[in-house]
């Protein structure tokens, strides 16, 4: 039977796309334009009036960026997740800080951790985990942690490799499995 | 400025991030009117390990030990999470018997989650006999996990399509009795710290969640049910064998941190009866589907939200594949996110310096969640 949540998309007046459909859950990907208007009937009309994640896919080979908002009811029951892409260039996305108070928060950390300018957050320039960070936001796809550490903190020192049948047998002269190990008076 | 960070007329403290009252390592930026909290913020970032940044640059199977590590307490539920996504966009059938263990091993971790955390809120109060009940009781599971999996904090035993091993033999027959020795021990437990009446006067009518704060901020898990809410992912979106399972969703009104102490009190007893129904209940039969080679696991592009009920509530896992060896993304919302920073930054104004780590435990905020 269709339940409440699947009926969402009966009368919606822009195209969308269904990425998973099951009982008590809905994910579909709608053009950017709608969103803020999607979430509020979501929201309003449908009683899903929490906001539990706002999420993003850098989609770099598509120069986009995915967001993702998750909502859900009032029970828990019901999962109703949006999707829409943005330019990932000066990427701009509408805040939900009036909405739910909670999108501040999800919003200060995408900030920080893609770039993503969220106008109108009241928090988006507080640091959130990384305070003084001055390189390209690290969650971003181009962004390379192994670079950036060599760049950082230098190379680290290389490690001295230790087989433990040799450490254990030099320390204790047993060794109790028949792999072959070295006689120490014959060294 | 506003009067709430005026520096002549109040005081600016650092409540953190090295502080026994604090949980885990976070810190809280406080201003003070004489001794009342006029505004308060928090501040995270003292162990981000970037854990959803590297699980972009491995192997599905290799992020097994990575995602346990982001919850020290109750590890399992971040295993649960990424294998029921990778579960769902592979369509790997998980076998009967492995369904009856996982859920199984995710009770024995939230009993053992919630005698830390009873015995916990009676310890920020100086209370230190039931903190130290607490953690003892939580040892006589750390040590039937340490027998199931080898390990006693970070198992790494649920994974794609079941479970590592089977129970070893006589598990169920220790389980039982390290239920016996805890539930006999746990009404002077009780008597000690809900019947105190120094923690009366400490919690009762402290740290209040509204019950309109549940739905408006997304709170679950003890902080919703202390308030009246029958939010439960095991009873509302029930996983693994929960719905063969008999248990009401466990809840209190009081909205304070009296009240969300009961829910995990009454939490320990739910838990313990689960785990004794899982025993007398669980079938026979293979603990694991079989897997394609791991290092050449490419999983099918797709996208997917899962959820299970954590300890602190509701947890969930976003999972995207573009259908490479590696996740495209992982986002791991923990209830810590919201409980530890929009809901502990509201529930403070107003509070005394006093119960600070008392408001704080009672949210049992986790960091790592936020950081990831």
């Amino acid at each position: 039977m269709e339940n409440k949540l699947h009926s969402i998309t009966d009368n919606l007046s822009f195209d969308f796309d269904v990425i998973r459909k099951e009982d008590h859950y809905l994910h579909i990907s709608i053009p950017r334009s709608h969103v803020v208007e999607m979430l509020l009937s979501a929201k309003q009309i449908y009683e899903l009036r929490t906001l539990q994640l706002i999420s993003v896919v850098d989609r770099i080979e598509d120069d986009l960026f995915q967001l993702t908002w998750i909502l859900e009811d009032a029970t828990g029951v019901d999962i109703f997740i949006l999707s829409a892409e943005f330019p990932r260039k000066n990427c701009i996305v509408p805040t939900l800080g009036d909405i739910w108070e909670t999108a501040i928060i999800f919003e200060r950390e995408l900030h920080e951790m893609y770039g993503i300018d969220f106008p109108g957050n009241s928090r988006q320039k507080e640091d959130f985990l990384l305070e003084g960070w001055k390189d390209i936001p690290p969650l971003r796809r181009d962004f390379d942690t192994l670079e950036y550490s060599l760049r950082t903190y230098g190379e680290r020192r290389e490690r001295e490799h230790i087989d433990p049948r040799e450490y254990i047998a030099d320390s204790t002269g047993e060794w109790d499995t028949p792999v072959p190990m070295k006689d120490k008076n014959n060294e | 400025m506003s009067n709430a960070t005026d520096p002549l007329k109040t005081t600016h403290l650092y409540f953190g991030p090295q502080h026994p009252g604090v949980t885990g390592n976070m810190s809280i930026e406080m201003w003070f009117d004489g001794d009342e909290i006029t505004k308060a913020i928090t501040h995270v970032g003292y162990l981000h390990r970037g854990f959803e940044k590297l699980m972009e640059r491995r192997l599905w199977i290799q992020n097994f030990p990575l995602v346990s590590r982001i919850c020290v307490p109750e590890p399992d539920i971040n295993e649960e999470c990424y294998a029921l996504a990778v579960e769902k966009l592979t369509g790997i059938e998980v076998p009967v018997r492995a369904k009856w263990i996982r859920t199984l091993v995710l009770e024995l971790a939230r009993l053992a989650v919630n005698l830390m955390a009873f015995g916990g809120q009676a310890g920020t109060i100086g209370l230190g006999t039931g903190a130290m009940w607490g953690i003892t009781f939580r040892d006589f599971i750390l040590d039937l996990f340490e027998e199931l999996s080898g390990a006693r904090i970070y198992h790494m035993y649920i994974i794609p399509g079941g479970v590592r091993r089977d129970l070893p033999e006589g598990f169920e027959t220790r389980i039982l009795v390290a239920l016996e020795i805890i539930e006999e021990r746990l009404p002077e437990m009780e008597r000690l710290i809900l019947n105190n009446s120094v923690f009366k006067d400490r919690t009762v009518g402290v740290g209040v969640v509204k019950p309109e704060w549940v739905d408006e901020l997304g709170l679950v898990g003890p902080i919703a049910r202390g308030s009246g809410s029958i939010r439960d992912v095991r009873k509302n979106s029930p996983y693994e064998v929960y719905e063969e399972l008999r248990f009401d969703v466990v809840t209190e009104n009081g909205c304070d941190i009296y009240s969300r102490a009961k829910v995990r009190r009454r939490e320990i007893d739910l838990s313990i009866s689960l785990i004794r129904q899982i025993l007398d209940f669980m079938p026979d039969g293979t603990v694991a589907a079989p897997l394609p080679n791991l290092t050449e696991w490419k999983i099918p592009a797709g996208e997917v939200y899962t959820r299970v009920e954590s300890a602190r509530g509701e947890y969930g896992y976003y999972v995207v594949s573009d259908g490479g060896l590696k996740p495209r993304r992982v986002h791991v919302r923990g209830p810590s996110f919201i409980h530890a920073i929009t809901l502990l930054e509201r529930m403070l104004v107003g509070a005394n310096i006093a119960d600070v780590s008392n408001i704080m435990v009672s949210l049992t905020t986790c960091p790592p969640e936020i950081e990831r």
